[in-house]
C-alpha cells in the first residue's frame, strides 16, 4: 500500500471515518498492521469517546485495535483494565474524562485494545507533543471520530486518511457525492492572516480579524445570533472568525455581509462546517471565501464497501468513482491485494 | 479557621497564593486546606521549619538541593483515595500500583537529596520495601507493570505469546489469572505500608509548601516577624500585591511605620486617597501570614497572634445573607463585641465603620463602640472620617497633601477635627471649581455658626 510511505513522511496522522461503521478501525488496523515494526515507535489514541456505546447497543462488535509489541497507545482507565494485552503504564493524566483518566502505556506483548480518548483539542494537541518528548513517539496515530458530540477536533495532525462506505448511503451516487464533499473540506485552505493569538483562539463568538492579524470580539454570543450584525461592524475588516458551527443559516447571513466587502470567513477547521452542500457551494459561487486555522494533508481515502446492513457495494467501481470525483488516491480495506 | 475561607477576602491572600509556585498543585490543596495558627508556640514552629527552609535556599549546596527537589516533586500526585483504598483491602489495579510506585519513588529520591541537610522539619519514612516490590527488576523508572519476575508461570506463557502468538486469546486469558492472584499479593503486602506511604504523601507536599514558602519570602521580601504580646508593631509595612502594580509603572510604593496596642483602641484620621483603607488591608493580611507562618511585608514586625481577625472593608455587602453594607457591618461588630467580651483575643480592622449612616448617628455608633472595646483584649484600628470623642484612645493620622504630593506617613493625631483636606484633593483631581468654591463658602457659614 503506497500511502504508508506518504503516512511515514508525517509526524501525526489521525484517521476519520464519515460514518459509523464505515470502516474506521478496520482502517486503522490496516495501516498499524503495515507499518514497519522496528525502528519507529508508534503511539496511537483517541480524538474523544466515538459511538461505542452506541456499538454495544446494536450489537456490532466493539470497534477494538490491535496492537504490537514497543507500540505506545493512550485509553482511559476503564477501558485500561479491559485490555486484552500486556503493557506498561508510563503516566496517568491529571484530568479526567467520563471513563476515567488517560492512561499511557507501553505495549510488551501484543494484543487488542478499546481506544477512548482526550476530551478536548487541546489535550490531544499535547498528547501527541507529550508521547513524542517523553515516550519517544515517531508517529502519533489519532482515531478521529468526525461527530458533531466530539470536542476535539482531529484535524491538528499533519496528515490525516478518510474512511468512507457503504453504511453512509446504499447509493453509490450519493456516497461519492458525500464523500467528495468532505474530502474538498478537508482540503479548505488555512488563511494567510497571521492572527495574533496571544495563547489560545477564542471558543466562543465571533470575532472581526485585521489586517494586522489582530483581533475584536463582535458583539454577538454565537453564530445563530448572527443575523443582527450590521454591515458597518465588519466594514474593513480582513476577516471574520467564527468559532462556532457554520450552518445554512449563518452562511446565507455572511454571504450578503461578507462577499460583497472580499472578506473572508475563518473557521477553526473542517470539523467546524455543519452547513449542507448546497448551500455551502452557493456560498463559494457567489464569490465567497472560508479558510481555516488548522489544515490536515488528505492523503488517502479508504472505502468499505460492505454495509453494516449485509448489502455489498462494487468495490472496483466504488474506488475508481471516488478517485475521479476527489482526485485522491482509494483504497478497499477488506481487499488485500495491494503492496505495501 | 482554614486558609481557603479567607482566600476571598479582599485582604490579598489570593495574591499570596498565586505568587506561590507549587511543584505539585497537590500541595497548594494542601496548604488551603491548613488550619490557622492560634498558639505563639505553633507560629513558632512554622517559622522554625520555614527559617530551616530559607537557610537552605540561601547557601550553594543547599539551594542546588532545593531545585533538584522541585524537579523531582513535579510528579508528586494526590492518591489519597488510592490509599484509602488500599487500606480497606481493595485489590489495586495496575494504574493504582503505578501511582504508589511513582509515590515511593518520589518520596526515595526527595528522602536521599535531603537527608544530607539533616532537616527537622520534614522526615521521610523509609519505602525502599515498597520500591523493590514494585520495582523488582529494578529499573528505578516510574512505570509498572505486573512484571514477569513476579511468578515464573507467567513468564514462560508470556514468552510463549511473544514467540507463536496467541490467536484464540488461551494464553492471555491463563496469564491475567496469574496476574490477578499478583495483585493480590502486592495488596496485601501493601497494605501494611500505607501508614508510611500516606505519611510520605503529606511530608512531601509539606516539603513543596516549604519551599514555595522560602521562595516567595524572598522574591517578595517578606521578613519573619518576632512573635510578642500586647503589641502589633511593623517597621517599613508594604502591600505586595500594590508593590508589584506599582513596580510595573515604575513607581514606589511608600511604606509606613505603625504601632497598635492591645486594650487602646486607635483611631486612623486622614485625607482621602490617603491610603487608609490600604493600612487597614495590609494589616489584615499580615495577620493572617502571620499566623498561617508566612513571612510578613515589612522590614521587621511585631506580631502579637489573636484567635480572631475581624476584618470590616469599606464596603461589606453580604448579598449572599441579604445583607446590606449597613447591616452586614452591625453583624461584625456585635459579634465584635460579644466575643471579645468572652475574652477572645481578637484583632478588629475597621473600614470607616457607620460610614452609610447619617454622620450624627454614624459617630456616635463608632463613639460608643469604641468605648465599649476599650480595655478589652482587641487590637483595634478603625478609620473614620468622623468627629470621633471617644476617651483614651490612641489617634494617628495620614500625613497627606504636601505640596500636592500624598505623603501616606502615619503620624501622630491631636485630639481634635480631622484636617479638612477633601476640597484641596477634590481640587487636586480637577474638579469643577465653582462647586469648589461654593463648598469653601459654605463651610465658612457653618463655622460662623
Amino acid at each position: 500500500m503506497p500511502f504508508i510511505q506518504e503516512i511515514l513522511g508525517c509526524k501525526s496522522i489521525s484517521v476519520v471515518g464519515l460514518e459509523k461503521n464505515t470502516g474506521k478501525t478496520e482502517c486503522l488496523n490496516y495501516i498499524l498492521r503495515r507499518l514497519p515494526s522496528g525502528g519507529l515507535t508508534v503511539a496511537v489514541s483517541s480524538a474523544g469517546t466515538d459511538g461505542e456505546r452506541t456499538d454495544m447497543v446494536t450489537g456490532t462488535a466493539k470497534p477494538e485495535i490491535f496492537l504490537r509489541e514497543g507500540m505506545l497507545f493512550s485509553t482511559s482507565e476503564k477501558y485500561y483494565r479491559e485490555r486484552r494485552l500486556t503493557s506498561e503504564v508510563l503516566s496517568v493524566s491529571r484530568k479526567g474524562t467520563s471513563t476515567g483518566r488517560i492512561v499511557t502505556a507501553r505495549v510488551l506483548t501484543g494484543g487488542k485494545i478499546l481506544l477512548s480518548g482526550h476530551p478536548a483539542t487541546e489535550d490531544l494537541r499535547k498528547w501527541i507533543e507529550d508521547v513524542s518528548v517523553r515516550h519517544g513517539a515517531d508517529l502519533s496515530i489519532i482515531d478521529g471520530a468526525l461527530s458533531r458530540l466530539s470536542i476535539a477536533s482531529p484535524a491538528i495532525t499533519e496528515g490525516m486518511v478518510l474512511a468512507t462506505g457503504a453504511a453512509l448511503s446504499a447509493s453509490m451516487d450519493t456516497l461519492v457525492r458525500k464523500t467528495a464533499f468532505t474530502a474538498s473540506l478537508i482540503a479548505l485552505p488555512s488563511t494567510e492572516i497571521r492572527i495574533d493569538k496571544r495563547g489560545e483562539m477564542p471558543s466562543k463568538g465571533l470575532w472581526r480579524v485585521e489586517r494586522d492579524g489582530t483581533m475584536n470580539a463582535l458583539e454577538h454570543e454565537s453564530s445563530l445570533t448572527a443575523g443582527s450584525i450590521l454591515p458597518e461592524e465588519v466594514k474593513g475588516a480582513a476577516a471574520i472568525y467564527a468559532s462556532g458551527a457554520l450552518t445554512d443559516r449563518f452562511l446565507n447571513q455572511m454571504q450578503t455581509l461578507l462577499v460583497k466587502e472580499g472578506i473572508e470567513l475563518i473557521v477553526r477547521d473542517f470539523t467546524r462546517i455543519f452547513a449542507s452542500q448546497g448551500h455551502f457551494n452557493a456560498f463559494i459561487r457567489s464569490g465567497g471565501v472560508i479558510k481555516v486555522l488548522n489544515r490536515s494533508k488528505l492523503i488517502a481515502i479508504c472505502a468499505n464497501p460492505v454495509s453494516p446492513e449485509g448489502f455489498i457495494l462494487d468495490s472496483s467501481r466504488l474506488c475508481s468513482m471516488l478517485e475521479n470525483a476527489t482526485g485522491l488516491p482509494v483504497y478497499d480495506i477488506m481487499k488485500s491485494v495491494y503492496e505495501a | 479557621m482554614k486558609l481557603k475561607t479567607i482566600l476571598d477576602l479582599p485582604c490579598g491572600m489570593r495574591f499570596i497564593f498565586s505568587e506561590m509556585e507549587f511543584a505539585s498543585s497537590f500541595s497548594g490543596q494542601v496548604l488551603l486546606y491548613s488550619v490557622m495558627n492560634i498558639t505563639p508556640a505553633a507560629i513558632e514552629g512554622s517559622y522554625d521549619e520555614l527559617r530551616e527552609f530559607l537557610s537552605l535556599i540561601q547557601n550553594g549546596t543547599g539551594a542546588a538541593s532545593i531545585n533538584k527537589s522541585r524537579a523531582a516533586l513535579m510528579d508528586l500526585r494526590d492518591i489519597r483515595n488510592t490509599l484509602t483504598a488500599l487500606e480497606t483491602g481493595k485489590i489495586p489495579d495496575d494504574v493504582e500500583l503505578f501511582e504508589i510506585k511513582n509515590l515511593a519513588l518520589v518520596s526515595e529520591k526527595i528522602r536521599e537529596i535531603l537527608t544530607p541537610h539533616n532537616l527537622k522539619s520534614v522526615k521521610f519514612p523509609d519505602l525502599t520495601d515498597v520500591v523493590s516490590l514494585l520495582d523488582p527488576e529494578g529499573y528505578g523508572i516510574p512505570s509498572f507493570y505486573i512484571y514477569d519476575s513476579y511468578d515464573k508461570q507467567l513468564f514462560e506463557l508470556r514468552k510463549k505469546i511473544r514467540i507463536s502468538g496467541d490467536e484464540s486469546g488461551a494464553i492471555l486469558a491463563e496469564c491475567l489469572i496469574i496476574e490477578v492472584k499478583i495483585r493480590e499479593m502486592l495488596g496485601n503486602r501493601l497494605k501494611s505500608a500505607v501508614l508510611g506511604l500516606r505519611e510520605a504523601l503529606m511530608s512531601l507536599a509539606k516539603t513543596d509548601i516549604l519551599i514555595s514558602k522560602s521562595r516567595l519570602t524572598e522574591r517578595l521580601g517578606l521578613t519573619i516577624p518576632e512573635i510578642s504580646d500586647g503589641l502589633n508593631k511593623y517597621k517599613s509595612l508594604f502591600n505586595p500585591e500594590i508593590s508589584q502594580i506599582l513596580k510595573k509603572e515604575e513607581r514606589e510604593f511608600q511604606r509606613i511605620d505603625i504601632e497598635l496596642d492591645q486594650k487602646i483602641p486607635t483611631i486612623l484620621t486622614g485625607a482621602n486617597m490617603g491610603g487608609k483603607s490600604v493600612v487597614l488591608k495590609t494589616l489584615a493580611l499580615s495577620q493572617f501570614l502571620f499566623q498561617f507562618g508566612f513571612g510578613v511585608p515589612a522590614e521587621s514586625a511585631e506580631i502579637t497572634p489573636v484567635e480572631e481577625i475581624h476584618y470590616s472593608p469599606g464596603d461589606l455587602q453580604d448579598m449572599n445573607r441579604g445583607l446590606s453594607s449597613f447591616a452586614a457591618e452591625m453583624k461584625m461588630a456585635d459579634r465584635l463585641i460579644k466575643n471579645s467580651a468572652h475574652g477572645h483575643k481578637i484583632l478588629a480592622l475597621l473600614d470607616e465603620p457607620a460610614r452609610t449612616t447619617n454622620p450624627q448617628e454614624g459617630t456616635a455608633l463608632v463613639t460608643s463602640l469604641l468605648n465599649i472595646l476599650n480595655g478589652r483584649p482587641v487590637f483595634l484600628l478603625a478609620a473614620t472620617h468622623y468627629n470621633i470623642r471617644a476617651k483614651g484612645c490612641a489617634r494617628i493620622r495620614v500625613r497627606g497633601l504636601e505640596e500636592g504630593k500624598m505623603n501616606y506617613e502615619l503620624i501622630e493625631a491631636a485630639e481634635s477635627a480631622p484636617p479638612r483636606e477633601a476640597v484641596n484633593i477634590a481640587l487636586s483631581l480637577g474638579i469643577d471649581r465653582e462647586w469648589l468654591d461654593e463648598a469653601l463658602r459654605v463651610m465658612d457659614e457653618q463655622n460662623k455658626e
